[in-house]
This record gives C-alpha cells, sequence and structure tokens, in this order.
C-alpha cells in the first residue's frame, strides 16, 4: 500500500495576476515552484518573475512567498468569491479553481500562520489568477487573515 | 483633499462613470454610500486592503528564512497531510 504524496495541483504554473498583488506594486507574474527540488509536496513557493516595488518607491530583490493548498489543514475550508472575480478570472464551474492561502512563517513551524481571509483565487486553465479582497469582515467570513495552523498531537 | 457637502439622495460623480450617492446617515454617525461604477473598477474597504497589504509584506520578510529549512517544511507538510489521511490513528 502506498500513500500518495499530497500536492498542490499547479507546481510548475506561470500565474498571471490582474492587478498588483496587494503591498507590492508591478508584482502579477509569478511561478509555483516546488518547496525541496523535484519534490512535490504541502507547501510550494510562489515567487514573482516582475521587478517589484514597494509604497515607497524602493524596488524589492526578490518577492517570494510561502503558499499552500489550505484544504491539507483546514479541511472544511470555504469561501465565497464574488461574481467581478468569477468573470475576471473567466471561471466556469468550482472544477476550474485551485485555492492557494500565503503562509506567515513562524518559528516553530507549528506556530505559523495562514492568509484563509484573502486566498489566492487560480483559475487553473489558463493561469489567470488574483488574491481575493472580500468585502465582508474577518469575523463575517469566519476566516482569519492570520488564522494559526490547527495543533496537532505531535507539535 | 476636495470636501463636498451633500445631502442624502444628492451624488457625486467621479470621472465620466463612477456615481456616488449618500443613500443614509444614521444619528451614531454611519454613512451609507451607493456606488455606481463599471466591472473593472475595484472597490474595497480600505482598511481591509491595507491589512491584507501588510501580512503579505510580513509574510515575504519572514519567508526567506523557509529555504533555509526546506526540508523542515516539507517533512512537516507531508506528516499533517498522512495524518489527515488517516485522521484515527
Amino acid at each position: 500500500m502506498s500513500i500518495a504524496m499530497p500536492s498542490i495541483p499547479i507546481i510548475g504554473m506561470e500565474l498571471t495576476f490582474q492587478r498588483d498583488m496587494p503591498g507590492f506594486k508591478g508584482a502579477q507574474h509569478f511561478v509555483v515552484e516546488p518547496l525541496v527540488e523535484e519534490t512535490q509536496g504541502v507547501f510550494a513557493r510562489l515567487r514573482c518573475t516582475d521587478t517589484v516595488y514597494l509604497q515607497h518607491g524602493e524596488t524589492l530583490d526578490s518577492l517570494t512567498l510561502l503558499v499552500m493548498s489550505p484544504g491539507y489543514l483546514w479541511r472544511e475550508y470555504e469561501i465565497e468569491i464574488n461574481e467581478a472575480m468569477v468573470e475576471e478570472l473567466g471561471l466556469s464551474g468550482s472544477d476550474d479553481v485551485t485555492l492557494l492561502v500565503i503562509v506567515h512563517p513562524r518559528d516553530p513551524l507549528s506556530a505559523s500562520t495562514a492568509n484563509l481571509y484573502s486566498p489566492i483565487v487560480v483559475n487553473r486553465r489558463t493561469g489567470l489568477a488574483d488574491q481575493f479582497v472580500p468585502s465582508a469582515s474577518e469575523r463575517e467570513i469566519g476566516w482569519g487573515v492570520r488564522t494559526p495552523f490547527p495543533l496537532d498531537r505531535d507539535d | 483633499m476636495l470636501t463636498l457637502t451633500r445631502e442624502v439622495g444628492q451624488k457625486i460623480l467621479i470621472g465620466d462613470d463612477i456615481v456616488l450617492t449618500v443613500v443614509s446617515v444614521s444619528s451614531n454617525g454611519r454613512v451609507k454610500l451607493g456606488i455606481e461604477a463599471p466591472k473593472q473598477v475595484r472597490i474595497d474597504r480600505k482598511e481591509v486592503l491595507d491589512r491584507i497589504r501588510q501580512e503579505n509584506m510580513d509574510s515575504a520578510d519572514a519567508t526567506p528564512e523557509v529555504k533555509v529549512d526546506a526540508a523542515a517544511w516539507a517533512s512537516y507538510g507531508a506528516r499533517r497531510a498522512n495524518a489527515r489521511a488517516k485522521p484515527s490513528k
């Protein structure tokens, strides 16, 4: 019996954001890269291939974020995205969608948080993507910008 | 900053095709605004976007460390995903 290695379904994909990722001017093109060379897994790196500026104009040397598929740690996770985003990303059904959430790594690793309030929504057929900015509050949505990793008995 | 005084029901036109309407003003100071704009115009609550922006920057700041510990992250992910696959271990 083998246990399939879990994996983000869009490793290697190039993503084109419809607007700058919030906080990073010019950040619209990204590549989803495996965390460890040639392996797949729960986590991946989201590396920006554009020249990126901060709000005050200074250039960032590089922009890489740690992302994950939320379903691996939060099985019940779901979020309702708005009609404007569905249209903009050309989504025709939930089969078109892959969600990524941005991880805020902390030490120890089990104390990390992830932004489940504002996931990156990807059209996995086309690579069109955007970070969802809800119009409802964190309390209304039920998921926080800093949602702690759920505890595990080995942590 | 341009400041305009408007009454409930009055509108402000921004550019050619964005219309702001003052829908209501409550006694506790809450103002309800109606916004008509083309679909491609983003409308966000500023404090929400600011919070996401800040968290994105904080997360990016903390991420270079992950490169050093990539193997630890990968094995943590595999362990958690496998625990999920058989929850009654």
